[in-house]
């Protein structure tokens, strides 16, 4: 019995360094507490074996695929979609009331990225959520005149990124690609390129260690917001206005404007242009 | 919950937080196997297998978080994946657990042989022999999680359960088998 309590200790690592020493040297010379202890090293082995089952079995349960994601993301897209519409016939309907001019709207039921449909003197306003786990990029673009307006609004849990700052080298010697998706297609390097400024490759984390001071930073894809941003919903609003995108938050029924690429940390400053409000208003009522 | 938080959890021993992970991550995980050839199903083994994986090393005390738990599952995925294909390549047909190619045949058999006692004993039992041989949790946290009356119901259970073990193992097989 003494001999098992021994082994039970040896096996789950509570021998001081010394004991370990000295049964290490008692296995070594006895071949009966040898083979004792391989059989209960095997033990604990087929015990993990078997809790692995366990755990496996428990997440096998779980009901996820990936058409069933799809699906639920596609409707949160047609949702997006709808309130697109909705603010971009918004925008319409008061930029149509300042120009007599403006042209009957054209809905088009493709989705059409909006840097490739701005021919002069036409602008789109499109509406998406964005979201990184998604395969399809909704957009509901609308002609009208003199104004480009995209705004796109993300829900706090829909901002997912992946982090791709692990190194994957031993994949390129087995020809294992990493996807070639929005998930993982995030530049490595700490400079933001105009190119990157996307929010569906936008993560957002909260740091709420200090709740006094509102700030944020950029690390590459990864939007830092420093304060107390988890007591309400907050969203990320793109302002596409004469070409320049700009990126707003809006919390607590203010709006803040944001640098994308903002590498230093830096405090949240409200914005108090008018203009810029009743427009981001009417984006995010 | 955020990713130590999760980790926590996982420490506690709380399986949820797994659960958690699994459905948070599940789409780009099952995507990275999908772009390397693989089904769903097979993605969903390997997805799997990296939670269990991330499961046994942050139960351990020494385990500290060093990047995203994303990260992490990601390069386990496809560490796991690698190794599959490889199995593939050599092996067209394969079953059962995968013991590693390193292990010595006779060490396999016995713990097949041990498996299959393990097999045997009732569902209490098991659970407590795994509490206590593998996830290393005290007599007091295995009490409390089979509603034992005290630490010391535990550890009588846990004898018992143990010599039931012994028993069925050494009845089926003499030593002898066991003897390198």
């Amino acid at each position: 019995m003494e001999l098992q309590e021994k082994i039970d200790q040896y096996l789950l690592n509570q021998l001081s360094p010394s004991d370990k020493a000295k049964f290490e040297e008692l296995i070594a010379g006895d071949v009966h507490v040898k083979s004792e202890v391989a059989l209960q090293q095997s033990v604990v082995t087929a015990l993990g074996n078997t809790r692995s089952l366990q755990l496996k079995s428990r997440l096998q349960n779980i009901p996820v695929s990936m058409s069933s994601t799809t699906n639920a993301i596609r409707m949160k897209w047609l949702g997006a979609a709808a309130v697109g519409t909705v603010a971009a016939g918004l925008i319409i309907f008061l930029f149509a009331g300042q120009d007599k001019t403006a042209e009957q709207t054209t809905p088009l039921t493709t989705a059409v990225s909006s840097e490739t449909t701005t021919p002069s003197k036409e602008t789109t306003v499109a509406v998406a959520t964005e979201d990184q786990t998604s395969e399809a990029k909704v957009q509901q673009p609308v002609v009208v005149k003199k104004e480009k307006t995209t705004a796109i609004a993300l829900e706090k849990s829909n901002i997912k990124a992946f982090d791709n700052s692990a190194s994957f080298n031993e994949t390129e010697n087995t020809g294992i690609s990493t996807p070639n998706s929005d998930a993982t297609d995030i530049p490595t390097n700490t400079l933001f390129s105009e190119t990157n400024n996307k929010l569906s490759n936008l993560s957002v984390t909260v740091d709420n260690s200090n709740l006094k001071d509102k700030s944020y930073q950029f690390t590459g894809p990864k939007l830092t917001l420093f304060g107390d941003f988890n007591s309400k919903p907050y969203e990320l609003l793109e302002l596409n206005n004469k070409g320049q995108k700009t990126l707003f938050l809006s919390y607590n029924n203010e709006y803040y404007e944001l640098v994308w690429g903002q590498m230093k940390k830096t405090p949240l400053k409200k914005v108090t242009h008018k203009e810029t409000i009743e427009k981001l208003k009417v984006i995010n009522p | 919950m955020n990713d130590q938080e999760i980790i926590e959890q996982i420490k506690k021993g709380d399986e949820s937080a797994i659960d958690f992970l699994y459905k948070k991550n599940y789409r780009m995980m099952v995507k990275l196997i999908l772009k390397n050839s693989g089904t769903e199903d097979e993605a969903k083994d390997i997805y799997q297998d990296a939670l269990v994986v991330l499961w046994q090393k942050a139960r351990q005390p020494e385990f500290v978080l060093s990047s995203k738990i994303s990260t992490y599952l990601y390069s386990v995925c496809l560490n796991l994946w690698r190794k599959e294909l490889e199995r593939k390549s050599r092996h067209s047909n394969s079953e059962g657990m995968d013991y590693g190619e390193s292990m010595p045949l006779d060490e396999k058999e016995r713990i097949n042989i041990v498996q299959k006692c393990i097999n045997e004993l009732g569902d209490a039992c098991k659970q407590i022999l795994i509490y206590y041989y593998y996830e290393k949790l005290s007599m007091a946290e295995i009490a409390e999680k089979m509603g034992f009356a005290n630490a010391d119901t535990a550890k009588t259970k846990k004898y018992k359960c143990k010599q039931e073990l012994d028993k069925k193992i050494k009845t089926q097989y003499t030593p002898s088998d066991f003897l390198d």
